[in-house]
């Protein structure tokens, strides 16, 4: 009897660790060591840092965008899966990770399964690189993809791996990897919308871009959270190019009491304060470059 | 006998969490399908707050996030059925409430609402329980389409 009640006791914290596989693990089981290791020493606390990244960057919000201005897709834009063997540090594979990630979100706005099969493995690759692979169910994405079924949940999932995963390394003192993936969302992002308006010029698209610079204020601020490390020292400097042809860009905001409008029982909120963003051709065309430059050294 | 027991506390305990684990990810999922169909999830928060103290303020959940200019986002809440108190969420623009899922004034409730946005800034996201009460809930932010 006692032995077989070891044996179940066994199996059950055998049960208990594999269903916990993603929760938590000691620094030492990370296969590479990352360059900041604690998020303790940081400028701003941890805390902070978590208030700060909700939702800062969203591939859906952009794809949206490009594919609302009826731009068809086009795999020339996407970054490339074949050299994944170049991105051999902890940084390196977290910023490629995001940047795959915000094309993944791309693909999937356009329902074009038969390219998101390579992006899903190049995510996998990356994510388990940085020991956050076991948040990707590559399994049930790549039946979706194969299978040319439900875009929706594929697109779900794909979301919320990605938010898993970016939970996980902020609350496992990770954070700067974490900065990382979402700067290559971000970025990757910004490259999509510069490159579609760099062939179709659009007056929104241009707008919008221009706009980003409110997003792009924030995601400094995270990054230099981190500048002591020489990748960020690095990446930072590429960016702070990037921000004096934002800073030149003017916002003007008009005030207005938010409307409340029930239709059908649903509630809309209806936003009367409205930001204009000024943004000349020139303005542009040094947003499109920097960031062609920035985001290319990033996929080296 | 008293090792069977806690043998046996320790095999229900870990098999209890390993079901719960699950059962997290698909309150999420869940929450996401009452979005709508025209919703694209974005981002969830789950929380699962204490009871209010004596006479202090009722505990509160708060996220800061960006929402971008030209965009219709929905916000929508689910409270978990063994929830003691019934969750609501507000969406306020630096200190200025915009929108909340409940009227303390009417009582009226509702299961989200949709934002128009208008201007991309750094919005907050509170999320209370009626009443102070403690309870457990999931919000989800979606997408919905480029205005």
């Amino acid at each position: 009897m006692i032995k077989r009640l070891t044996y179940l006791f066994l199996c059950s914290v055998f049960v208990f660790y594999s269903c916990k596989s993603g929760v938590k693990k000691s620094k030492g089981e990370f296969g590479e060591n990352d360059s900041i290791k604690a998020d303790s020493a940081l400028p701003v606390s941890k805390e902070a840092m978590a208030d700060l990244v909700q939702n800062i960057s969203s591939p859906i919000e952009m794809a949206a965008l490009i594919k609302s201005l009826g731009v068809p897709f086009s795999q020339k834009y996407l970054a490339p899966t074949n050299h994944l063997d170049n991105f051999n540090t902890n940084t390196s594979k977290a910023v490629n990770l995001g940047i795959f990630g915000a094309d993944l979100g791309y693909i999937n706005m356009y329902s074009k399964t038969s390219t998101v099969l390579s992006y899903i493995s190049a995510v996998k690759t990356l994510a388990d690189g940085i020991n956050v692979g076991q948040f990707f169910d590559f399994t049930t994405l790549k039946r979706l993809a194969t299978n040319n079924e439900n875009i929706d949940s594929l697109m779900y999932i794909s979301i919320h791996s990605f938010n898993v995963m970016d939970e996980y390394l902020r609350k496992n003192n990770r954070s700067n990897l974490s900065a990382l993936m979402i700067a290559g969302v971000y970025i990757e992002g910004l490259y999509l919308m510069t490159q579609v308006a760099k062939e179709k010029p659009n007056k929104k698209l241009a707008e919008s871009i221009g706009d980003q610079k409110i997003i792009f204020e924030q995601m400094l601020l995270i990054l230099k959270n981190y500048q002591k490390d020489p990748y960020f020292k690095d990446f930072i400097a590429n960016m702070e190019t990037l921000k004096k042809e934002f800073s030149e860009i003017k916002i003007t905001i008009e005030m207005g009491e938010p409307k409340s409008v029930e239709k059908n029982g649903m509630l809309t909120i209806i936003q009367t304060s409205k930001s204009t963003v000024h943004i000349t051709d020139e303005q542009l065309k040094r947003i499109i470059s920097q960031t062609e430059i920035i985001r290319n050294k990033l996929i080296k | 006998m008293k090792h069977i027991t806690f043998i046996l506390a320790i095999v229900f305990l870990s098999i209890g969490y390993a079901a719960n684990a699950q059962t997290e990810a698909q309150k999420v999922e869940i929450c996401s399908g009452t979005a709508g169909p025209d919703a694209s999830y974005l981002k969830d928060f789950v929380v699962d707050l204490p009871a209010a103290q004596g006479d202090e303020k009722a505990p509160t959940a708060k996220y800061s996030l960006i929402l971008q200019k030209d965009t219709k986002y929905r916000i929508t809440i689910c409270t978990d059925d063994d929830s003691p108190g019934k969750g609501y969420v507000q969406l306020l623009d630096t200190n200025s409430l915009l929108g909340s899922s409940f009227n303390p004034q009417t009582g009226k409730e509702y299961k989200g609402f949709d934002f128009d946005c208008q201007k991309s800034s750094v919005y907050h996201i509170f999320i209370q329980f009626q009443e102070g009460k403690a309870g457990k809930s999931i919000v989800i932010l979606s997408f919905i389409k480029k205005l």
